[in-house]
């Protein structure tokens, strides 16, 4: 990686100071992981750094391991043609991440997906608070977050509106 | 803003509320927009998906990696082998498998006929939102022609199923190459004819033409990518900026256009089904001998760890990411689909223009509705 | 052993079901405004018959019989030449798109109109339950009415004329109008978000086109110093206004093409039913006789342009060999063709673009059209 990267990621490093748990790099692919404290001001570094420039919001998923929820953005840069997975990991009670819609608009639905599924809140979202226009996938009177790993489908009665017994 | 004069996307009592779709000629599947007009005016659009949502993802994670092959052909059901091969990609990097010559080749064949497919669906879908019904069935006529060429040889007309970790499924037919090229030719001039019939129509300039603007900051910060980005001017096709299979051997143009308007998207496609043609044409002339299928283990456990395929669908970038924990199931399976994000761009782009231009601006995203909602 | 008998639910009250007495009154709507067409056209100027009138030999000179016995000689024939027109559009279509259009009903398909017709006639009967139920019913027999009303004045021959009115562009213009009544009732009683935006931009559209529409005629008028059908086509013996006067009549014509295909909300001016955007615009709601109603209509209408472009620019019945009517009806489905072929080629145009191609480049254009006509009389007529 080139020298204004390694600048930026010193500048990085000191800006988050514990907050940026790991900091590795693989094949041309940069690693991270921060605290969720941090995520935003680590995404903003990342897009606006010389050397970094992440401005393409390539992805946005959690998932679900068991004991805490992963969340994890894929970034890329269309001028350095380089590729980021910034990775937050989160304790399943209360689960939230902040917002970085404002710095990728394109995050906006990814966003609404990851609550939608796994109920991670988005502080800061421009839907945050109102389950009904958060849900995206999923009617938006739907109980429950089916991708989560304790998730246990129940019967409602109505096969339109509520989740479904599974066999 | 005086009082008279309501900000846009506030809601008056003389705004009318529409729910367009999910039954409606022009949503190409069941989305259903929610939409505020002022008259013949758009103030806002709120895209409500979900209704096809078979939770792919969760049923892929629920079974062994090579099991989730026919899933992927749900995605994108106009280009279901350019899903295929994005599953397959992935599977075979957190496995490490590798992929014999003759077979990336089939694989890249086979991807540009499914995108010229896609295209021709495109091309007569948005003629007809546009109001030309006869460029419609023209279109379907090549792509009647096509799908007989792919079920000659992938046994399907829609989710082929073709593509699989490790290789493909089969080798060619005999004589196949001759019919595959015999179509090309035919093809290629009657798709100069369809082009004239909109292209140099200038009822459909005007209606596209400078309508559905999105600048090349735009089209990056909200994560546009294939023809809706290249419309918009940025030369990123990742066929090119990040080659897999046999593309990194294929000679190929990539069309950008500047303008960034509905006109412009529909050129970058129509381009794009000539630089299908001639891949096509090089994958046929310069394909090895050889297997089609790599060595396999019989029993798949991917070590614990996480792999991506980054892949060029004909809608735009195509991502699969899977987290293996070294068992036999994947932790989870994620797909980023194209189609997903340009949907969330219509809001923005469809602010303050009329019905038709929001019908216009809607088809040139050339969204599926088997992607977004997975 | 014997399954217990069904128990069915007591029927509900849907909305959507049929209401007897609707039904006869809107059947007595239907009746009487056909009543009210015979008795305009009964009550229209009478004339001197300049010429022989097979009518008036076959039926006597009673002005009342006669009147009624044209009426429905005219309603007869509109409603029976709409079969063969709507083949004719399919077939069309068909052969435009590489394809062959109806093929099973009858010889290539010919019967199939009818076969729709049949099917139309038998669907249930749906009135929305919260549309205006006297628009949503008077509607498609609005828009119907005035076309009918039109071929009253249309010569398919020296005497095969229902009516030989002097002033017959000027009931033409007048009577067309009203088209634009009917959708705009469909658009608003179907109480329909589509609809009502389909009525809307209808009525905009035909009330616009309709003023180049008039001054182009208007220059036909202007050259041929009559108002009447057959003077018109009598004063063009020796040679159709299109070659005759060429160099106004040419654009005339192409105005009163444009404008005719957007009163017949054709492609590129089919905004009104802009399926695409509006389903199916200001007949969203509308189902089966009603729906067909519409459909009669647009057709005749489509006839009726044609017929009307023919009389003007060339040269109506005039033919050599052939009997009259046959000559106009050959011209005359000619220019339907033509309707046919821009239809089923070019796309549709936006409502601004709409507007904005009628007020700033038609409106103009047929003014200036008109006034080189007169000078054209002036100069080149002695």
């Amino acid at each position: 990686m080139s020298a204004p990267a390694e600048a930026a990621l010193d500048a990085l490093r000191k800006a988050l100071g514990d907050g940026l748990q790991s900091c590795s790099l693989d094949g041309g692919t940069l690693r991270l992981q921060v605290a969720s404290a941090s995520l935003h001001q680590a995404a903003l570094h990342l897009r606006d750094a010389d050397g970094l420039r992440f401005d393409y919001p390539g992805d946005l998923f959690a998932w679900d391991t068991g004991e805490r929820f992963v969340v994890v953005y894929r970034l890329w840069s269309t001028t350095l043609s380089q590729t980021a997975l910034l990775r937050v990991e989160l304790e399943r009670e209360g689960a939230a991440v902040a917002s970085v819609t404002d710095i990728w608009p394109g995050m906006n639905w990814h966003e609404r997906e990851v609550y939608d599924l796994y109920g991670i809140e988005i502080v800061g979202h421009p839907d945050a608070g109102d389950p009904t226009r958060m849900r995206i996938l999923l009617p938006k009177d739907w109980e429950g977050f089916p991708f989560r790993k304790d998730y246990v489908p129940v019967f409602s009665g109505d096969p339109l509106h509520g989740p479904q017994e599974t066999n | 803003m005086t009082a008279m004069q309501p900000a846009v996307g506030a809601s008056t009592s003389s705004d009318m509320t529409i729910n367009l779709g999910p039954q409606h000629p022009s949503t190409h599947g069941v989305l259903r927009l929610m939409v505020a007009l002022d008259g013949e005016y758009v103030k806002s659009c709120r895209p409500v998906i979900g209704y096809l949502h078979r939770g792919l993802e969760r049923m892929m994670a629920a079974r062994p990696y090579r099991q989730s092959v026919p899933f992927t052909d749900r995605l994108d059901y106009c280009a279901s082998l350019n899903s295929n091969l994005a599953i397959s990609q992935a599977i075979e990097r957190i496995g490490g498998m590798a992929v014999p010559e003759r077979a990336q080749y089939l694989r890249v064949m086979l991807c540009e006929m499914n995108r010229i497919a896609s295209h021709l669906i495109f091309f007569g879908t948005y003629a007809a939102d546009i109001g030309a019904t006869t460029a419609f069935l023209y279109a379907f006529r090549e792509r009647e022609r096509l799908l007989d060429l792919l079920e000659a040889y992938t046994g399907a007309r829609l989710t082929y199923n073709w593509i699989r970790p490790g290789g493909v499924a089969s080798d060619m037919p005999e004589g196949y190459a001759q019919a595959v090229c015999a179509f090309l030719d035919g093809f290629l001039k009657e798709l100069d004819a369809y082009d004239t019939l909109l292209t140099k129509n200038p009822i459909f300039r005007v209606r596209t033409e400078g309508v559905g603007i999105i600048s090349p900051e735009k089209a990056i910060a909200h994560g546009a990518s294939g023809p809706v980005l290249r419309g918009s001017g940025v030369n990123i096709d990742l066929r090119r900026t990040e080659p897999y299979d046999a593309y990194p051997r294929m000679q190929f143009d990539v069309p950008v256009r500047t303008e960034g308007d509905c006109l412009a998207r529909y050129l970058v496609r129509v381009e794009e089904m000539r630089q299908s043609a001639r891949i096509i044409r090089q994958c046929l002339r310069e394909m090895p001998e050889g297997e089609h299928w790599g060595k396999q283990p019989k029993v798949f456990r991917p070590a614990a760890g996480e792999a991506y395929s980054r892949t060029e669908s004909p809608r735009g970038e195509l991502s699969i990411y899977l987290v293996s924990d070294g068992t036999a199931n994947p932790v989870r399976v994620r797909v980023r689909g194209p189609s997903f994000v340009h949907l969330s761009m219509l809001h923005e782009l469809v602010r303050g223009v009329k019905v038709a231009d929001m019908i216009a601006i809607l088809g040139s995203l050339d969204t599926v509705l088997g992607e977004v909602d997975r | 052993m014997s399954l217990p008998p069904l128990r069915r639910p007591a029927p509900t009250r849907t909305g959507f079901e049929c209401d007897r007495a609707f039904v006869a009154g809107q059947f007595a709507a239907g009746v009487a405004v056909l009543v009210a067409a015979i008795a305009v056209a009964s009550a229209l100027p009478r004339l001197p018959w300049r010429l022989v009138d097979p009518a008036l030999i076959l039926i006597g000179s009673h002005p009342v019989i006669n009147a009624l016995v044209k009426a429905l000689t005219v309603t007869v024939f509109v409603t029976i030449h709409v079969i063969f027109l709507i083949w004719l559009e399919r077939k069309f279509a068909g052969w435009m798109q590489a394809r062959l259009g109806p093929m099973h009903v009858g010889w290539k398909g010919a019967l199939q109109t009818i076969a729709d017709a049949v099917k139309l006639l038998m669907k249930e009967d749906i009135i929305p339950t919260r549309a205006d139920r006297v628009l949503f019913v008077v509607a498609p027999f609005l828009t119907f009415m005035p076309t009918l009303l039109t071929f009253m004045v249309l010569p398919f021959s020296e005497t095969w004329v229902a009516y030989d009115f002097p002033l017959g562009i000027l009931f033409v213009l007048a009577v067309t109008t009203n088209i634009s009544l009917g959708t705009l009732a469909a658009g608003w009683g179907a109480n329909n978000k589509y609809s009502l935006l389909g009525g809307a931009r209808a009525c905009a559209q035909v009330l616009s086109y309709e003023i180049p529409m008039a001054v182009a005629m208007l220059a036909v008028v202007t050259l041929e110093g009559t108002m009447s059908l057959t003077e018109i086509v009598k004063n063009q013996q020796h040679g159709w206004n299109i070659i005759a006067h060429a160099p106004v009549m040419i654009p005339a014509f192409l105005i009163f093409m444009v404008c005719g295909l957007a009163e017949l909300n054709r492609t590129p001016f089919d905004l009104p039913e802009a399926e695409s955007e509006l389903v199916s615009g200001f007949h969203t709601e509308y189902s089966g006789m009603r729906f067909a109603f519409f459909y009669l209509g647009e057709f005749a209408a489509n006839f009726f342009t044609a017929g009307l472009a023919v009389t003007l620019f060339f040269g109506g019945w005039m033919g050599p060999w052939l009997p009259a009517p046959i000559w106009f009806g050959i011209k005359t489905i000619a220019v339907v063709a033509l309707f046919m072929w821009i239809k089923w080629t070019v796309p549709r145009l936006r409502v601004d673009q709409m507007m904005g191609f009628c007020w700033k480049l038609l409106v103009p254009a047929s003014v200036v059209v008109f006034c080189a006509t007169a000078l054209w009389v002036m100069v080149a007529q002695p």
